[in-house]
This record gives structure tokens, C-alpha cells and sequence, in this order.
């Protein structure tokens, strides 16, 4: 199975998920709106006694912790790619990574994949310049610590992350009130990232 | 206005003014002081906006090196001269205290 189909069907548990969880928790509500005037209220109360509604809830649950789980897997799947593509492009094996950490990529730990998406969302919402100085930074940093090291540096980076994003947006918006622009190439980062 | 000299803004401080011609990286920094990148990046930022620390890229052909570019921090003059300032105007309440809380010992 090919990483393209793993991410399809974990799409595809995650829809599936997501319907079923909606279906579960809506349509009690709209039966309980029309429970006075409907014949549907009162089919609905019969076919699905509470037994049968502890049941969807349990399965439910299920299928969300399916998703939960498909979707680290989609993840992984995708930093892995990401990674491979660094790798490639910085002339490594594809199993070895960088500097002192040689021995695992920093994606390989399935915690260190999470923080790397809680990074990327964290840098979706940080102004452009400056969300992505830092995610270079972030990569940088784990691509040469230790792997001991990389889940607690990648857990630190994201919990610093809400405090920047603000800093990061006060100081960009104090940039613009005073009218300067968009700061000079020092501070891009490399283009490869 | 000078950064507010917390312990670990101090820790920061203290690493680059051992050697103060010299560039550090984050991983570098941060084995030095011990703090997290976390903590260590929002400081390197702050002293960089206040003037006292300058960083760039380093420029390398990622493909030769076989790692990502790092990005080099490195005191300014005035960081320098300021920085050690406030670093020893930080200390001496701490190392007051200290004494003040040996002489209570050894008084008691």
C-alpha cells in the first residue's frame, strides 16, 4: 500500500467519522424540537430505546478514536514525505538524518509528528516573515538535537508558540502603523525550507 | 528600553558575553544555558529587537553540509557594553540577598 492510499482512506475514516459523530449528536436534537407535532418524534423514541443509543454513542467513540488514530498515521505519512524531500535535497539517506541526532529523523517518533503539525498550524498564524524565520528555526533545531531530546524541544517550541504568535503580531503591526515595510532578506529564511 | 533581565534572559546574556565576537546557534545556545529552544527563541528575539544581539542565515549548500542552514546569533557592540551592564546591575540584588541570608544565618 503506497503512502497516497494510506492518506486516502485515513481521509476517508476521518469523513466517515465525522459524519457518523454528527449524525449521533444531531438528529436526538432535531427529533427532540419536533416531538410534539410529529409521528417521526415518536418513531424515532421507539426504534431507538436508550440501550440502542448507549450503543451508537459507543460506536461513535470508536470510530473517532479511528479517526484520531488514522489521522496520526496521515501525518506521519505526510512528515515523513516532507522529510524525505529535506533529506533529498540536502544530499542524506533516507534514513539517516542530520548532525548528532543520525540515528532517527525527528518525524520517526509519532509525538514529534503531532508538535510538527501543532508547529505548522502555529505558523499558519504568525505574520508570513516571521512564521517562517521560525519555522526554519524549529526545523533546523530538531534536525540537529539528539532524538532523546526532540519530543521535550518540539513540546517547548509549541508551548512557546501561542505567547510568539502574539509578540510576533503586536510587533508586526506596530511595523505597520509606523509605516515600515516588510523586513529586508536578513531575515528570510533560506529558501529550500 | 532595556529587556526586563529575567534569570533566563540572564543565562542568554551571560553565554554570549563569554565570548562575545563569536556566533552562536539555537542548539549551541541552548546546550550552553540549558534552557529549552522555547524559552531561549523569544529572548533571542527580544535582545535582537532591542539592538543588543544580530543573527543571519548561515549561508551553506545544504546538499555538502548534510543538515539545514542554522541561524547565527551574535552580540552587538552595544549589546555587549549594555549587556554585561545589566547583567551586573541584575546580579547584585541576588548576591545581596545571599549575603543578607548568610549573615541572618550566621547570626542565628
Amino acid at each position: 500500500m503506497t503512502s497516497d492510499h494510506r492518506r486516502l482512506l485515513a481521509a476517508l475514516a476521518v469523513a466517515l467519522a465525522a459524519v457518523s459523530t454528527s449524525l449521533t449528536i444531531s438528529l436526538p436534537l432535531v427529533f427532540n424540537d419536533l416531538r410534539t407535532s410529529t409521528r417521526a418524534y415518536q418513531v424515532f423514541t421507539t426504534k431507538h430505546s436508550n440501550d440502542t443509543l448507549i450503543l451508537k454513542t459507543i460506536a461513535a467513540s470508536a470510530l473517532v478514536v479511528i479517526a484520531i488514530v488514522a489521522l496520526t498515521v496521515a501525518v506521519r505519512t505526510r512528515w515523513a514525505q516532507s522529510a524525505d524531500v529535506t533529506r533529498k535535497r540536502a544530499g542524506m539517506s533516507s534514513r539517516r538524518a542530520a548532525g548528532r541526532g543520525g540515528g532517527s529523523a525527528p518525524l520517526g517518533d509519532p509525538v514529534v509528528g503531532v508538535m510538527c503539525l501543532a508547529v505548522q498550524v502555529a505558523v499558519w498564524l504568525m505574520p508570513l516573515d516571521a512564521g517562517r524565520r521560525w519555522k526554519a528555526e524549529v526545523a533546523s533545531f530538531l534536525a540537529e538535537c539528539d532524538p532523546e531530546q526532540q519530543r521535550a524541544a518540539s513540546w517547548s517550541w509549541v508551548c512557546s508558540a501561542p505567547w510568539l504568535i502574539v509578540v510576533m503580531w503586536g510587533a508586526e503591526l506596530a511595523r505597520r502603523a509606523r509605516g515600515v515595510g516588510n523586513r529586508g532578506p536578513v531575515s528570510q529564511p533560506p529558501r529550500e525550507r | 528600553m532595556a529587556p526586563r533581565m529575567t534569570i533566563q534572559t540572564q543565562l542568554i546574556l551571560q553565554a554570549l558575553l563569554r565570548e562575545p565576537g563569536r556566533e552562536f546557534y539555537g542548539l549551541e545556545l541552548s546546550e550552553e544555558t540549558g534552557l529549552q529552544p522555547g524559552t531561549a527563541y523569544p529572548i533571542l528575539l527580544r535582545l535582537e529587537n532591542e539592538g543588543w544581539v544580530s543573527s543571519r542565515w548561515e549561508r551553506i549548500d545544504p546538499h555538502q553540509e548534510k543538515r539545514p542552514a542554522r541561524r547565527y546569533y551574535r552580540l552587538t557592540v552595544s549589546g555587549a557594553t549594555e549587556g554585561s551592564g545589566a547583567v551586573a546591575t541584575a546580579r547584585r540584588p541576588k548576591r545581596a540577598a545571599l549575603r543578607r541570608l548568610a549573615g541572618e544565618g550566621g547570626h542565628a
